[in-house]
Order: C-alpha cells, then sequence, then structure tokens
C-alpha cells in the first residue's frame, strides 16, 4: 500500500512542482539576506549621524518586507 | 559661592577653547579657499553639522569626505542595464514556453535583487567616509557585509600627507587619493577617489603645522 503510495508522490511531480518549491527556498535565502541588511544598514547609520539615516533604514525594511511578500506570492501564485 | 564662581570659570574656559579652535580652523579654510557646504552630492563637506561614533565632545568636523559621486557610474549603468534586460530577454520570445506566472514570479524576484544591489552599492559608498577633524583623521570604511574599519590618527602624529591623480576622467572631474603617513602601526590612513585632493592635503597640512606651532610655544 505504501508502495502504491509512493509510485503516486513520485509521478505526480511535475518540472514546474520542482522548479515552484526552489524557486521559494532561493527566496527564503534572499529574505534571510534581507534581515542581514536591515542589520547592516544599522552599523552604518550609527557610523555616521546623517538626515538621510531614517530614510535608508526604512528603505531596508521596506525591502525585506518585499522579499517576504514574494515568498507569500510565490507559494500561492506558482 | 566660590563653587558658583569656579563653575563659572571653567565655563568661560571651555568656551574660550572652542573660540581658539574655531578662529584657528576659520583661518585655515580661508588660506586654502573654500567655505562651509556641502558640495558634490555630499562627497565633500565643510564644517558639516553631522556627528559620527566616537566624536568627542571638543571635537568638530572640519572636512567630510566620501569617493566622488563619478565613481559610482560603473554601478549605475549595470544597474539600468539590469532593470531594462528582463524586458529584453522577454522581448526574443526565449521563454515563451514558460508559464506567466513564473515570468511574474521571475521577474519581480530580478527587481528585488536589482534594487538590493543599488541598496549595498550606494550604502557602501555613502557611508565608507574620510573625516579630518580639528584633532585628528578618521577613516571609516565598510569592506562588505557587517564589517567595519576605522582608522585613527592624530594630527600630531602624521607625517607629510601626499596625494595622487591623473589620467583623462580623474583630471576632469578633479578627483583622486590622499595618502597620510603616519607613525603608528598601520602605516598609511587613505582617502579613496575624494574630490579635490589638493585641497584635502593643503588642509591637513595646515591643521597639522598649526598644532605643532602651538604645540612649540607651549600652549
Amino acid at each position: 500500500m505504501s508502495q502504491i503510495n509512493l509510485i503516486d508522490l513520485i509521478s505526480n511531480i511535475t518540472l514546474f512542482g520542482v522548479v515552484k518549491w526552489m524557486t521559494v527556498a532561493g527566496l527564503v535565502m534572499y529574505t534571510a539576506f534581507a534581515v542581514v541588511i536591515v542589520r547592516q544598514v544599522g552599523v552604518m547609520t550609527e557610523a555616521v549621524e546623517d538626515d538621510v539615516n531614517g530614510i535608508i533604514s526604512l528603505f531596508a525594511w521596506v525591502h525585506l518586507l518585499l522579499a517576504a511578500a514574494l515568498i507569500v506570492l510565490a507559494v500561492a501564485v506558482l | 559661592m566660590p563653587e558658583v564662581y569656579r563653575a563659572g570659570s571653567d565655563f568661560a574656559k571651555a568656551s574660550s577653547d572652542k573660540e581658539w579652535w574655531k578662529e584657528l580652523v576659520d583661518g585655515v579654510l580661508e588660506k586654502v579657499g573654500v567655505e562651509p557646504g556641502r558640495t558634490m552630492l555630499g562627497a565633500f563637506c565643510v564644517r558639516p553639522d553631522q556627528k559620527f561614533m566616537t566624536q568627542q565632545e571638543d571635537e568638530e568636523i572640519v572636512l567630510l569626505l566620501r569617493a566622488h559621486p563619478i565613481t559610482n557610474l560603473g554601478w549605475v549603468l549595470l544597474v539600468i542595464l539590469m532593470l531594462v534586460l528582463p524586458g529584453l530577454i522577454l522581448g526574443t520570445g526565449i521563454f515563451a514556453a514558460v508559464p506567466g506566472k513564473f515570468i511574474l514570479v521571475g521577474k519581480l524576484a530580478w527587481y528585488l535583487v536589482t534594487l538590493m544591489y543599488a541598496m549595498e552599492r550606494f550604502l557602501y559608498w555613502y557611508y565608507s567616509v574620510f573625516i579630518v577633524t580639528n584633532e585628528r583623521l578618521v577613516d571609516i570604511d565598510f569592506e562588505n557585509l557587517m564589517y567595519r574599519i576605522i582608522t585613527y590618527a592624530n594630527l600630531n602624529h602624521i607625517e607629510e600627507p601626499a596625494m595622487v591623480t591623473g589620467g583623462f576622467i580623474r583630471s576632469m572631474f578633479q578627483y583622486g587619493d590622499v595618502f597620510v603617513t603616519t607613525a603608528s602601526e598601520k602605516p598609511t590612513i587613505e582617502a579613496l577617489g575624494v574630490p579635490y585632493p589638493h585641497k584635502v592635503v593643503d588642509i591637513i597640512s595646515r591643521l597639522a603645522e598649526e598644532l605643532e606651532k602651538r604645540r612649540e610655544r607651549g600652549e
């Protein structure tokens, strides 16, 4: 019985299914990188006080949110 | 009553110290022929109203330098190319067999990577600064993610600064490299691709010279 299930599972794998989960995995890694960028911006902005520091921090957070949103989109749409 | 008098006296002394620095810096800037302000898209800031980490209370920024904005031209062109590339590739029709939803997610991911690349390059440019204060030189460099190098050199401990410039682009846009030799473990502090390197060298030399004169006079 379990052997039949395994065969069904394997026969249901499609090329685009593999591509979908590889894309999602890539986007998860990218989001982790976006978190690092938020930390990096924090380190940089504390080095020099400047008027644009707030805007740059905001930009880094927006980038992180976009990366997370793209994961959701990829899971939902693909 | 005597306490109040002493506090007032300390304040007056601190104020006169600050005035002394202000006059010295003003004199040096006047001799070199630069005025306070922010030029070259923030790459050449004279007496900017900014602070940096580890700045001391009696320390004032005389110069805040970044690489000349033209040094960003390469990555800006690359970003423009990255922005138009999906349109060009899709126009050829080689992805005609790929479902539209994959194309959509792929394009969005590509634009996100492009945004990240542009942001990274901008951050490296904007936050890698060379600062000349009334007391020392501070070189803040970002080599890669989370890796920061900060080098200090007291103006009393520097040798004669030098500059290197040349070539068509550098001559046309007036930027070059400034090297300041010190007696410390890291022998040279460098500011690469900064605008008006001759003025930077002049300001550092004059500030160091004035300090040396005061030290010789025992002030």
